[in-house]
């Protein structure tokens, strides 16, 4: 939780934030079926997302497994933040 | 050649003193104690000069100077493994053959990669130092360095072979230094262009009366020559290009960023000739080089008798103009990124005082850009930072942008008195 908003709300949030800044378009509508590399954001936009999401949260969970994690879509994303949430 | 101890018991040399906030060291007083270090067999069985204390440092070099075979020189943040690594060095030095000079052994400051060892001598150290005795009794010298760092070494031999007078604050504290070297009248400071931001940020700098302004060790870009020019109007501005590994290699003074691109064809001075490698890198020659790297196969000169100074530069009209660090760049995604760039940009920005750029492990690209920046007094920070976003947005490309600026309240430089580059 980053003040009154959840992890899901967050990372869309901060999403479309990204999105918005890098002057990209986003598929719309936007579900958590949405493959992330046909989400509109590019591997320079994941990357920014990640950073950001790590100042928000204060965690990064490409960090926190041994095991090399590739969420495919934008659900799996967000579930694997929760989990590693759930870790800290 | 003569010795150190030659040069500095010199007539003329009479004046060099040395100045802390403590005590008043006269070249009497160190000539005498640099005497009993060598009547004592002290020098040879401990041929290691430690930085933590200019008192003894100077003494102890001017012991060893063309008595021994080497001394070595310890910065006071020295790792404890290089310390060992001197310790170990230091055993096999013997007094000097006859014929022979001295070893002076440097650690490289190890701004990016690890620090390695170069063996200089004294007249590699000096020859390119300004000798002019009519004027050096004059000057008064600060000492913002480590004096077993390579420009803090050069300041402390500049001042004794011209009889100057060495201030030395003995503090990490900006402010205070400067408050110490108004107080003592100090008319010259040599310092890297980060330490150049803080002094002129110090309450006190205004009222410093300098001569001589001199800028080396990282880019000195057009914007700290304008200010510095602008608050020294009467200072000879210079800012010379030296390393560890090549020593002095040159100095500019026509108060623009970069070099002449003649100096390619002519060489900017005496023996020296530059080149431009194929990958883009400063390579320097100068005749007199007999430095080397100690214990490592790795070459220092090539066999055409070049440094490779590890520096990038780009040849832009008729100047030559330095991107930075070739190992030190960022790779983000295959795209390499060179810090000094990006923070130049960022400088160049209103209400910005200082930047650092720098790498941070990104699980999707390899690295991805961070900054830090210190906005000037009287400036929101939050304003700032919003104005950076849309200055990087427009004049940089999507991958060279920094992925978050931070606002802090300083940004922290080595003891060499440059900004760190690893990511934090």
């Amino acid at each position: 939780m980053v003040g009154s908003m959840t992890i899901r709300q967050t990372i869309l949030h901060t999403l479309k934030d990204v999105a918005a800044s890098s002057q990209i378009i986003l598929v719309d509508p936007l579900t958590d079926e949405t493959v992330l590399l046909q989400s509109g954001l590019d591997s320079l936009g994941f990357a920014i997302l990640v950073a950001r999401l790590e100042e928000q949260l204060g965690f990064d969970p490409f960090t926190m497994t041994d095991e090399p994690v590739y969420p495919r879509t934008l659900g799996e994303f967000i579930t694997f933040y929760e989990l590693m949430y759930q870790r800290l | 050649m003569k010795t150190l101890a030659e040069m500095i018991s010199d007539p003329p040399n009479k004046g060099f003193v040395c100045i802390t906030p403590e005590t008043k060291v006269t070249r009497r007083d160190l000539l005498s104690k640099a005497s009993k270090l060598r009547e004592s067999g002290e020098a040879i069985s401990d041929p290691i000069v430690s930085g933590a204390d200019i008192l003894s440092a100077i003494p102890r070099m001017i012991a060893l100077d063309g008595f021994a075979s080497a001394l070595y020189l310890a910065p006071a943040d020295l790792s404890e493994e290089q310390r060992a690594r001197l310790r170990d060095l230091a055993r096999g030095v013997t007094s000097l053959q006859p014929g022979a000079k001295t070893q002076w052994v440097i650690a490289t400051s190890g701004t990016s990669g690890a620090p390695k060892l170069v063996a200089h001598n004294l007249q590699s150290l000096t020859h390119s130092l300004k000798i002019d005795r009519g004027v050096g009794t004059e000057l008064r010298w600060a000492l913002l360095y480590d004096p077993c760092r390579f420009a803090g070494l050069q300041v402390t031999l500049q001042a004794a072979v011209s009889g100057s007078t060495l201030l030395v604050p003995e503090s990490a504290d900006v402010e205070y230094c400067i408050e110490f070297l108004r107080c003592n009248a100090c008319t010259s400071i040599s310092a890297t262009p980060s330490m150049w931001r803080k002094v002129l940020s110090t309450s006190s700098v205004k009222e410093l009366r300098l001569s001589h302004v001199t800028l080396g060790g990282e880019i000195a870009d057009d914007r700290i020559l304008q200010l510095l020019h602008a608050t020294f109007p009467q200072a000879r501005i210079t800012h010379i290009y030296a390393s560890t590994e090549a020593g002095v290699g040159f100095s500019v003074r026509d108060g623009r960023a970069g070099f002449p691109a003649e100096y390619l064809k002519t060489g900017p001075s005496g023996k020296v000739k530059l080149r431009i490698s194929t990958n883009g890198i400063l390579q320097i020659h100068d005749e007199s080089f007999e430095q080397e790297y100690v214990g490592q196969s790795q070459r220092l000169i090539d066999r055409d008798g070049f440094i490779d100074t590890g520096d990038l530069v780009k040849l832009h009209g008729d100047r030559v103009f330095f991107l930075g660090r070739a190992n030190g760049s960022i790779n983000v995604g295959g795209q390499k990124v060179m810090p000094e760039e990006v923070e130049s940009l960022i400088r160049s920005c209103p209400g910005v005082e200082e930047a650092r750029v720098y790498s941070k492990p990104s699980p999707i690209l390899g690295s991805i850009v961070m900054a830090e920046v210190v906005a000037g007094k009287n400036n929101r920070s939050d304003e700032v930072r919003e104005q950076l976003k849309a200055m990087c947005h427009m004049r940089l490309e999507p991958f060279k942008r920094p992925v978050v600026i931070h606002m802090v309240d300083e940004i922290k430089v080595s003891a060499a008195g440059k900004i760190r580059r690893a990511g934090q």
